[in-house]
């Protein structure tokens, strides 16, 4: 078995991935529009795929905190391909998530509400990036559960005051001038520029999405023991 | 208690100082942040955190630098964080290409926003003369590092020297004490066996009177073996006199008064052990005197039929030196292990040396 099916079979075997990846989307279908955007769930999506994605990263601190990464580095599989096989097996999981997603959107709210495709496209920039985020907070940490206690608090408040759990329009100007510096922001930026069809704007926030992702990436696949 | 000394090291300064370079240049952006030029400061980020991950030769470098500055001709004030590339080539030991970002950036910025360069470059270069004087004293310390491991090394070949030579003199030893036997008791020994057959002969033969006197002969002949087997051993075996008042002169001459307790014969002790002993107590009473100012310093010597033990234990350590070299204890060690003992050291509010030798071995 390779590493790629092992990380799937890994997280599928949790206990919140069938939820975080079929149930929870559905839910968000439901929450009602605040008017003026797309619907809220779609911008909540974000919170929750925030959190799948560091649910989705566990293997890989545990592996460093059961030591497996030491035996990993004296085996011949390099640490790129390791780090590479997890991370595509959890974003493997978190398009599928998205495709869902989707998928239960355009059925909800009919194929003309938006441009679903590109709506796709800008999930899957943002899961990698939230992907690339967990990894590089949990470089941070030593034991899962710490990380996870402060990541659950932190990743809340940057997913309220970047205008995912909230509507950003309702946050004081000041705010929402210091929370671009927000990766979560870009999300609900590029979810207001869809509904209001700027295609640069979601461009950009696209690309910025990525730029985010290409940092933490650069943060987090440092090897740690 | 002692406190644990942190060290600002050349590294934490350098990842310091280059968090709050980036974090200052955001917030000079920050009033004209924007989509874009926040999309710009990311990408400088990245391009910096690829130097970082990666290490590639700094030169190429230039290219990012460049685009940089051809993007800041269109979007206004990107080039403070010409800056960044400024700090990066000054700590990369690149004084010329700092000064060449740092002169456009003095084209393209504002005098205010001016500044930030020149800070990043006075900085860098800081940082780089540090950082070259660290690879200066990391070379000085790796090179004396080799030569204690080459001492290290020469000192263990001493050692074998040692042992064979103790090996050779324990043969050459045999030796003479066999040239002893040969030239001393050999010929009256002979001279004894014969005597002692014409007794028998002369008994057969009925000639009593030449038969006792060759008796005597042979009586006067055993004598004299006797005697000088005795100064054989005499002259083989070394002076126990000579040494208990080098031991006494030992402990006479020390610094510090030495409390000693002798128990058992140490006389029983074979004279090559007695000898290590005193080795590895001229070598502690050494240490005593360089690492502990003490108040007391006790010598315990006991010797049985099995194995002889020396305690040697001292106060007033110096704190300092808890964890400096011990050469002389390694050397110390090495020797008593090669003749089967054990030394160990236990170090608490007092210290102590512990050797301890087996007198089975043939020595």
């Amino acid at each position: 078995m390779t590493i790629f099916l092992l990380a799937l079979r890994t997280n599928l075997q949790q206990k919140f991935s069938l939820f975080l990846l079929v149930v929870f989307p559905a839910v968000l279908l439901f929450i009602p529009s605040t008017g003026g955007s797309l619907p809220m769930g779609m911008s909540l999506y974000g919170l929750l795929n925030f959190y799948s994605a560091f649910l989705m990263t566990r293997p890989v601190v545990e592996d460093r905190m059961r030591k497996v990464v030491v035996r990993i580095a004296a085996s011949p599989v390099s640490h790129a391909t390791y780090l590479f096989s997890h991370l595509g097996a959890a974003l493997v999981l978190l398009a599928s998530q998205a495709t869902i997603f989707v998928i239960a959107s355009v059925i909800r709210f009919g194929p003309s509400l938006t441009n679903y495709a590109v709506l796709w496209l800008l999930y899957l920039a943002y899961s990698v990036m939230v992907l690339s985020f967990s990894l590089a907070w949990n470089t941070m940490f030593r034991s899962y559960t710490t990380s996870f206690a402060l990541f659950s608090g932190v990743g809340s408040i940057m997913c309220l005051i970047s205008g995912l759990s909230f509507p950003l329009h309702l946050l004081p100007e000041s705010v929402q001038r210091l929370v671009r510096i927000l990766p979560t922001y870009w999300l609900a930026h590029a979810l207001g520029a869809l509904y209001e069809k700027q295609s640069a704007g979601i461009l950009l926030a696209g690309v910025v999405l990525l730029v985010f992702a290409g940092i933490f990436l650069l943060l987090g696949s440092k090897r740690r023991f | 208690m002692a406190g644990k000394r942190v060290l600002l090291g050349c590294e934490v300064v350098e990842t310091v100082l280059v968090l709050s370079l980036l974090l200052l240049a955001l917030v000079l952006l920050f009033p004209i942040l924007d989509a874009v030029r926040l999309l710009i400061f990311l990408l400088v980020v990245l391009s910096l955190l690829f130097r970082w991950r990666f290490r590639p030769n700094p030169s190429w470098m230039l290219i990012d630098a460049s685009l940089l500055v051809l993007i800041s001709l269109v979007v206004r004030d990107a080039g403070v964080l010409l800056g960044l590339y400024v700090w990066y080539f000054a700590t990369e030991n690149r004084p010329l290409f700092a000064l060449l970002y740092g002169l456009v950036s003095f084209f393209l910025l504002g005098p205010v926003l001016m500044q930030f360069p020149l800070l990043c470059l006075v900085l860098g270069l800081l940082l780089s003369r540090w950082k070259a004087e660290r690879r200066v004293l990391q070379g000085e310390a790796d090179a004396l590092r080799l030569h204690l491991h080459r001492l290290e090394e020469e000192q263990l070949h001493l050692l074998l020297d040692y042992q064979d030579a103790q090996q050779l003199f324990r043969l050459e030893e045999r030796s003479h004490i066999a040239q002893i036997l040969h030239d001393s008791l050999g010929h009256e020994l002979t001279g004894a066996h014969l005597s002692g057959k014409m007794v028998r002969s002369l008994l057969e033969r009925g000639e009593v009177d030449r038969a006792r006197e060759s008796q005597d002969k042979v009586i006067d002949r055993l004598e004299r073996s006797l005697g000088q087997l005795k100064m054989a051993v005499r002259d083989l075996e070394s002076d126990p006199e000579v040494e208990k008042s080098r031991l006494e002169a030992l402990l006479k001459e020390f610094n510090y008064p030495v409390e000693t307790q002798i128990r058992g014969d140490l006389l029983l002790v074979p004279a090559l052990v007695r000898q290590l002993l005193y080795s590895c107590l001229t070598e502690a009473l050494t240490n005593v005197a360089k690492h502990a100012n003490p108040s007391s310093v006790v010598l315990q010597i006991d010797s049985s039929q099995t194995m002889v033990r020396m305690m040697l234990e001292n106060d007033g350590l110096i704190r300092e030196d808890e964890h400096a070299g011990g050469n002389g204890l390694r050397y110390m060690r090495r020797r008593v292990e090669a003749v089967g003992g054990s030394l160990s050291i236990q170090r608490a509010a007092t210290f102590r040396l512990i050797v301890v030798i087996p007198l089975s071995g043939g020595y």
